[in-house]
């Protein structure tokens, strides 16, 4: 019983070997073309080789210089601007940096003035006091939230362009490696510099 | 982007009126039971004659209707302006006239006046007691003579 249900499968996988075969269409000459890849003699074939080389190294400087998303964003969410300055955006790093502490200073600021003035009017108990505070620490709270709401909108603006901005960073630096493997004449402040 | 943005300000927007500041004070009249006590009125004032050995000033006010006090605070200051320091508490509602002899001298005193009204009425306690708003009598002060 077991043997003709193993005969039965092989059966069945050779039928769908078959069937596949011809659909694949496997061409022959193709496969058997000396100058498949473009090589028309040996010097050809080590320029190629010469040219993989060179961009496998590329890729590894790439591999090193470049920056993860992630570990930006990560960067950036503990403090707004932090991301940018790791790939080397720091003026939007400062404004970012500069205006995340000005609006989490500020709403903290307004935040312990309200709560100075609602201690205040919980201990009150005169009508004028109790509503004179409990007015001032409504006031100093609801600037605090509005700060801390704006503190909120930048440090979500901060995330999205870190990621933005370190995808850029990274279409930058390839292309660079790319532009200085294929400029081998390049100015520089001694003079021109030739590379071979 | 700006969905994301505006996704932002929506979020924001509702932390913002979501929180806010318990009226948690329980001699709030706006987060309690507690009526506020009415203003005292007909405050009047009047001192020792001249020549009088123990001055004194008799500060009398027109008594506030049940439910509206359980008694009053009466403040004196030595400048219209100045720090009104608080000299009397009056437990009952229907007293009239108080008279201030605590080291009177010749000169200027001003005077405040406030009803108060306890958080329990039955079981009064003096750490819980709303004071209403302060008024001040008809005539600015007055001039106690020499």
């Amino acid at each position: 019983m077991k043997k003709s249900i193993k005969t039965i499968s092989l059966i069945i996988c050779l039928i769908i070997i078959f069937i596949q075969l011809p659909a694949q269409g496997f061409d022959i000459n193709k496969f058997s073309d000396p100058k498949k890849y473009g090589w028309d003699d040996y010097n050809d074939r080590a320029e190629y080789r010469k040219d993989l080389g060179e961009r496998q190294e590329l890729l590894q400087l790439y591999e090193i210089r470049t920056k993860s998303i992630t570990y930006t964003m990560a960067k950036s969410a503990i403090f707004p601007g932090w991301g940018h300055y790791s790939i080397g955006a720091y003026s939007k790093g400062h404004t970012f940096l500069t205006g995340g502490v000005v609006l989490a200073g500020a709403g903290l600021y307004f935040y312990s003035r309200s709560q100075d003035y609602y201690k205040q009017y919980k201990n009150a108990s005169q009508i004028d006091v109790i509503n004179s505070n409990y007015d001032k620490a409504e006031q100093n709270y609801n600037t605090s939230m509005i700060f801390l709401a704006a503190y909120v909108i930048l440090w979500g603006y901060n995330l999205y362009d870190s990621s933005e901005s370190t995808e850029r960073y990274n279409a930058e630096l390839w292309n660079n490696l790319m532009n200085k493997r294929f400029d081998n004449v390049s100015l520089t402040p001694t003079g021109i510099e030739v590379r071979f | 982007m700006k969905k994301l943005i505006k996704l932002l300000i929506v979020i924001s927007s509702l932390i913002m009126l979501s929180c806010g500041l318990d009226r948690s004070n329980p001699l709030d009249p706006a987060g309690s039971h507690i009526n506020t006590p009415k203003k005292v009125t007909g405050i009047d004032l009047s001192s020792s004659g001249q020549g009088a050995i123990d001055k004194f000033v008799v500060i009398s006010w027109t008594p506030l209707p049940e439910g509206d006090a359980n008694g009053y605070f009466i403040y004196r200051s030595r400048s219209y302006d100045g720090t009104f320091d608080l000299i009397a508490e009056i437990r009952n509602r229907e007293e009239s006239l108080y008279t201030d002899n605590y080291k009177i001298v010749t000169g200027p005193y001003f005077y405040k006046m406030s009803a108060f009204v306890y958080l329990d009425e039955d079981n009064p306690n003096d750490n819980e007691r709303l004071e209403g708003p302060l008024n001040r009598p008809g005539k600015a002060g007055i001039v106690v003579p020499q």
